[in-house]
C-alpha cells in the first residue's frame, strides 16, 4: 500500500569514519559515566562525585526501612558530631548482645572517650579535605588505574 | 540496570523534567541511580558465637540504588570506630549473603589487611568509607568479580576485606587488590586468599 507522505527531513551530521567521540558523550552533567564496557554499559562514580553528594538533602534522612539494632543504627544514635554521654550509653547497649568479656568493656569505654575527641578531630579535617577536593577546578576525574 | 540500548534510564527525552543537584542545587528532584543494589549488614556474634549459631547474629539493615540513599543510610549508622569489638559492618551486592558458602562467593576469595587499631583509629573510617564508594562507584575493572566488603572491628586491629566471586585468576585478583589499595588509601601489604584456603588453613596468598 503506498502512500502521499514523504520522509521528514531530520537534521543529522555525518561525522567521519574514525572521528573521535566527544569527551562528553555518555556523560550526565556532573561526572557521571556511562561506559560501555564488554560486559555492558556501566554507571561509574568517582569518589569526589559521590562525596560532593553526602549533604545533598536528598541523603540526610535516614532510609524508612533502615533496620534498628540497638546501638548500630536508628533513633538512639547521636548525631555525627554526637556528644560523649551519648555514647557511653551506646556503649551498654551494644554490649547486651552476648559479649560477657568484663575487662573488654572497661577499657572499651576508656578508649572511647579519648577516640570521640580524636574523631571530631578527624571528622573536621575529613570535611576540610572533601571541600577543597571539590573546589579545585570542579573536576570529576576518573581515577581509573 | 542500565541498558546500552536504552539511553533514557537516566537521562529522558526532556531533560528538563529530571533535575539532578548538579544541574540545580536547589530543585532538584532526581537520585543517582547506582549500577548495583546494595545491601548492608551488621553482625557482632560476640564471644559466645560458634560456627553454627554465628548466622543468628548477622542482620540485614537496608538495601540501597542510590548514591543519596548511600548516604542517608552512612550519615544515620554508627561509625567503625565506634563499633563494639567483634562487630562487622558487610557490603554485598544484593541477592549475595555475606558468607562464604553463598553461590556467588564459594568458589572466590577474598583482599584483606589487618589495621593496627591503636595506629588505625583515626582513619578508619576513611578507609571503610572509601572502600565502600569503590564498590558502588564502580572503581573496579572487573564489576562482575567483586561481590562486596567487610569492615572487622576486632580488640587490636580493624580488618578490611573485598571478596571476590573467583579466586583463580590472578590478573583480576591482582587489578582488584591494586585498586582497593588505591582507592581507600590502605598502607601495608595485603593479602588475596581464596575462601576455601581460608577455612583449611592452606594455599599460596597473593599479596599487593
Amino acid at each position: 500500500m503506498s502512500t502521499n507522505s514523504r520522509a521528514i527531513p531530520l537534521p543529522s551530521r555525518r561525522a567521519e569514519p574514525g572521528t573521535p567521540i566527544p569527551l562528553d558523550y555518555g556523560t550526565t552533567p556532573g561526572g557521571t559515566i556511562y561506559s560501555s564496557t564488554p560486559g555492558g554499559t556501566r554507571i561509574i562514580y568517582d569518589r569526589n562525585t559521590l562525596l560532593s553528594l553526602r549533604n545533598s538533602p536528598l541523603s540526610r534522612t535516614p532510609p524508612a526501612k533502615l533496620a534498628f539494632v540497638a546501638g548500630v543504627t536508628g533513633a538512639s544514635l547521636p548525631h555525627q558530631a554526637g556528644s560523649i554521654h551519648n555514647r557511653s550509653h551506646l556503649n551498654v547497649e551494644t554490649h547486651d548482645s552476648g559479649s560477657d568479656d568484663d575487662s573488654d568493656e572497661d577499657s572499651d569505654d576508656e578508649k572511647r572517650k579519648a577516640v570521640a575527641k580524636a574523631q571530631e578531630e578527624e571528622d573536621a579535617k575529613a570535611h576540610a579535605t572533601a571541600s577543597k577536593e571539590i573546589k579545585d577546578g570542579q573536576l570529576f576525574d576518573m581515577d581509573m588505574e | 540496570m542500565a541498558q546500552s540500548d536504552n539511553n533514557t534510564l537516566a537521562v529522558p527525552a526532556e531533560e528538563s523534567k529530571y533535575v539532578t543537584v548538579f544541574n540545580d542545587p536547589v530543585n532538584f528532584n532526581a537520585k543517582h541511580p547506582l549500577h548495583s543494589s546494595w545491601t548492608l549488614w551488621f553482625d557482632n556474634p560476640g564471644k559466645k558465637s560458634n560456627a553454627n549459631n554465628w548466622e543468628q547474629s548477622l542482620k540485614e539493615l537496608i538495601t540501597f540504588d542510590t548514591v543519596e540513599d548511600f548516604w542517608g543510610v552512612y550519615n544515620n549508622i554508627m561509625k567503625t570506630c565506634d563499633l563494639a569489638i567483634s562487630s562487622n559492618y558487610h557490603l554485598f551486592k544484593q541477592g549475595i549473603k555475606p558468607m562464604w558458602e553463598d553461590p556467588a562467593n564459594k568458589r572466590g576469595g577474598k583482599w584483606s589487611i589487618q589495621l593496627p587499631r591503636n595506629k588505625t583509629m583515626s582513619e578508619i573510617d576513611n578507609i571503610w568509607l572509601f572502600t565502600m564508594l569503590a564498590c558502588i562507584g564502580e572503581a573496579f575493572e572487573y564489576e562482575n568479580e567483586v561481590c562486596g566488603a567487610v569492615v572487622s572491628v576486632r580488640k587490636a586491629f580493624f580488618r578490611i576485606a573485598v571478596w571476590t566471586r573467583s579466586s583463580d585468576n590472578q590478573d583480576m585478583a591482582m587489578s582488584i587488590g591494586r585498586t582497593l589499595k588505591k582507592a581507600a588509601n590502605i598502607h601495608g601489604t595485603m593479602e588475596f586468599q581464596s575462601h576455601h584456603d581460608s577455612s583449611s588453613n592452606a594455599g599460596k596468598a597473593w599479596t599487593v
